[in-house]
């Protein structure tokens, strides 16, 4: 497949020698193909917003270099901005003009004009669905529907590559749930590169050909959500909500022994500290390779050891888990 | 270029829809300017509050060789409009002179005596006053013209007189000695010490003394010159007119009318301009001016703002360069500012007219020069937002800081209805630029050095703060 975004040796170091420097990004190597939702995640701070605006053009690296398309964005900046568009975080529209005007001012500056633009304006305002409040000023629109103008503005030249940072930020849940179907659209109808940072895993695992995970400014993990998942062995985790308060170490090791797959059973008392402390059920913990193959086997035994469960709950391991893993630190933190 | 154009578009386009804006950019000069205009503006009628200004007039001055006191004549106009009796028979004869029964206005005209109250301050003024415990004595030795000239300055201070003309002893003797060669030239300047809470009023007494003595200069130059002339051509001539009285045969030369100081009084090219023109082309050029620094600051640190809202970065990653957009923003703040001030012109020209009873158009004639002058200032303006962009770190910093600064400058440069010393007020680019409006207004059409000083100001402050700007804009 083509190569559509390419970094090499990427780094950024802002402050200097005298009052003291910080490397945002240290040197990474990325290669995004053709028509691939790429999803860079990471907490704040991480350096995923210096990466992308690098990239971008927005920021000058200090070191390396990266492409869109082929072209160098040191060296050939215009060129490989004709490539990209961009959907940020901020509703990054003029409040005072209309969604029509923000778009054909948009427009004008990636060259647009004429009736090509008309008729892409158009285009992209049936697109996002706001073509019968397109001479509304965008001020008065609600926050979904600025979104909405928002990544139209991003997509009105139909760039090869398009970069989302966190499109989803501050909406419903219907029009979060469009947006990543436009995103998918974007990807399956029109062969778009889509560049994608989130701190939402669940958004990342959704959407993602690909993910890779970013902390101190490097790359610390690369690859499908699943490859990611299946590297750092992480199991799925049964909990339990008992009503008892005591469940005994006995128990616990026979539920480890006995059934295939468990590799730990542990008992969190309610009201104690931990993952329990604001419960008044007791809750069975347990860590299993397949956790829905082991769970009939793990409620015989909890019956024949005369432990009422109330409820269970089976958590499969996830981006979050990954980074838990990888760092030690929740992706939030 | 068209990318420049479409940003400046929509720059202008942003300004004139911001409600908010307006108001600083229009509905709030126009509305100063008004009030001052309406407070004013009825100078010319019998019911100004700018009348019968309380001068003291102390004359040191002397007869000079050729018999006329000058001092005596200025004095004699500052206390009554009094020329008729201060004049020698001969003047008296000159058909500027003044009619004896002068003395009243005429339709829209106000004379002399009407508009100053002087009063004759002697030795026996200032030691009522003193006795009177209005003013202290002065510390010099009593009877002494640094005494009197002290009890004087002491009245005017003490708001007894809105100002004092000092006549100096040599007066009459310096312009003699313009008129007649055998003479070596004399200096000697009139004092006009004014009350600084009555700037207006003050300035207008400095303007009438001034108006006089440039008449009674002019006059003796004249003399000068044709004296200097006959000297070549006929020096026997000359010498016989000398033995004669010079005075008498040339008093007609240097004796000033009674119309100097009829407020519709229109030199060449000026504006058909009354009071409240005038007053409206003062105080409504500076506070346009004051409200289009704001303008043109806003339009340039809106930057920081586009920043903050992520719409720069949108323009940054479009393949538009970066010098195309600073570009399109400056152009488009020179046209925000420009038709600010033109709005702001036409507005205080239909207010002028409504005051004046008649259409008038109170900024003079010269309308490639008041051209000239607006594209000035609108470059000198957004100049200055430049340097603050470049200069300062943050929009919010840059809003407290240009506030700071905007107000400064209108105070340096008169925007708020008084007057600094000229040495400071040259420092705001509001005084060129008002000074430039009142020039144009008064048919002077001379604003070079105005319109130069306002260009480099704004091209040097724009590039530096463009260097600047570009130095640290990582977004």
């Amino acid at each position: 497949m083509d190569i559509m975004v390419e970094t090499k040796d990427l780094a950024k170091t802002f402050g200097n020698a005298k009052r003291g420097e910080v490397q945002a990004v240290k040197g990474i190597n990325l290669q995004i193909q053709k028509g691939e939702i790429f999803s860079l995640l990471g907490p704040n701070g991480a350096g995923k917003t210096t990466t992308i605006s690098m990239i971008s053009g927005l920021t000058a690296p200090t070191r390396g270099d990266a492409t869109i398309g082929g072209y160098s964005i040191r060296r050939q900046p215009l060129e490989a901005k004709r490539l990209l568009g961009v959907v940020p975080q901020e509703i990054a529209l003029y409040p005072s003009l209309s969604a029509r005007e923000n778009l054909e001012f948009f427009g004008r500056m990636y060259g647009l004009g004429g009736k090509d633009l008309a008729q892409r304006v158009d285009g992209m305002l049936d697109f996002v669905e706001l073509t019968d409040r397109q001479h509304d000023r965008v001020e008065t629109y609600s926050g979904g529907m600025k979104r909405r103008v928002n990544i139209a503005a991003g997509l009105l030249h139909d760039p090869q590559v398009v970069y989302m940072d966190e499109p989803t930020v501050g909406i419903d849940p219907q029009s979060r749930r469009r947006i990543l179907d436009t995103v998918k659209l974007l990807r399956d109808q029109r062969g778009m590169t889509v560049l994608y940072t989130t701190h939402l895993m669940e958004e990342a695992q959704e959407l993602s050909d690909r993910v890779g995970i970013i902390d101190h400014g490097e790359i610390i993990a690369l690859g499908t959500p699943g490859d990611l998942i299946q590297q750092v062995g992480e199991q799925d985790k049964l909990v339990f909500k008992v009503s008892q308060s005591v469940v005994s170490a006995e128990m616990l090791e026979h539920i480890r022994s006995s059934v295939e797959g468990v590799t730990r059973a542990s008992f969190d008392p309610p009201g104690e500290v931990g993952e329990n402390k604001t419960n008044i059920s007791g809750l069975l913990i347990v860590n299993a390779a397949r956790g829905r193959k082991a769970l009939p086997f793990i409620i015989r035994l909890a019956e024949e050891a005369g432990i009422e469960i109330e409820s269970v709950e089976v958590r499969e391991p996830d981006l979050e888990a990954v980074f838990l893993h990888l760092t030690g630190r929740e992706l939030r933190d | 270029m068209d990318k420049v154009w479409f940003i400046a578009v929509r720059e202008v386009r942003s300004r004139f829809t911001d409600r908010r804006l307006l108001m600083i950019m229009l509905a709030a000069p126009l509305a100063i300017s008004v009030i001052i205009g309406l407070a004013f503006g009825n100078l010319g009628r019998s019911s100004s509050p700018i009348r019968d200004i309380p001068v003291a007039v102390v004359n040191h001055d002397q007869a000079g060789t050729n018999g006329i006191a000058f001092g005596v004549m200025l004095a004699g106009m500052l206390t009554g409009g009094q020329l008729q009796e201060s004049l020698p028979s001969s003047m008296a004869a000159c058909p500027q002179a003044p009619a004896a029964s002068s003395g009243g206005s005429t339709g829209n005209e106000l004379t002399l005596s009407e508009l100053i109250h002087g009063t004759t301050f002697d030795a026996a003024a200032a030691q009522q006053l003193i006795e009177d415990k209005t003013i202290l004595s002065p510390n010099a030795e009593a009877g002494s013209s640094d005494y009197l000239d002290a009890a004087a300055r002491a009245a005017v201070d003490k708001g007894i007189y809105t100002a004092a003309v000092i006549i100096p002893s040599g007066f009459s003797a310096s312009l003699s000695s313009l008129a007649d060669p055998r003479q070596p030239p004399s200096e000697s300047t009139i004092t006009v010490y004014g009350n600084a809470g009555q700037a207006l009023p003050a300035g207008i007494v400095r303007s009438v003394v001034d108006s006089i003595t440039a008449q009674l200069v002019s006059g003796n130059i004249a003399i000068g010159a044709t004296f200097t002339k006959l000297a070549e051509s006929q020096p026997e001539l000359l010498a016989s007119a000398l033995d004669q009285d010079v005075g008498a045969k040339f008093v007609c030369a240097f004796v000033p009318g009674d119309d100097l100081v009829r407020l519709d009084d229109q030199p060449v090219q000026a504006a058909d301009t009354g009071t409240a023109g005038s007053i409206l082309v003062t105080f409504g050029s500076a506070q346009a001016l004051f409200f289009a620094l704001f303008a043109g600051q806003t339009g340039i640190l809106s930057m920081y703002e586009e920043r903050k809202n992520w719409t720069l970065q949108r323009m940054l990653a479009s393949p538009t360069p970066r010098w195309a957009i600073l570009s399109g923003k400056l152009v488009g703040v020179l046209v925000t500012v420009l038709f600010q001030m033109l709005a702001l012109i036409l507005a205080l020209t239909i207010v002028g007219s409504l005051m004046e009873g008649r259409p008038t158009f109170i900024w003079g004639t010269d309308l490639p020069r008041l051209g000239l002058v607006l594209l000035a200032v609108a470059i000198a303006v957004s100049g200055l937002g430049m340097f603050l962009a470049g200069v300062l770190k943050g929009i919010e910093q840059a809003n407290i800081v240009g506030s700071v600064l905007n107000m400064g400058l209108g105070v340096i440069g008169g925007a708020f209805g008084f007057q600094l010393p000229r040495l400071i007020a040259e420092f705001s680019l509001i005084f060129w630029a008002r000074q430039a409006f009142e020039k144009l207004s008064a048919g002077h059409g001379d604003v070079s050095l105005n319109v130069l000083v306002l260009v480099a100001e704004g091209a040097v402050m724009f590039a530096i703060g463009l260097f600047l700007f570009n130095r640290k804009f990582e977004v």
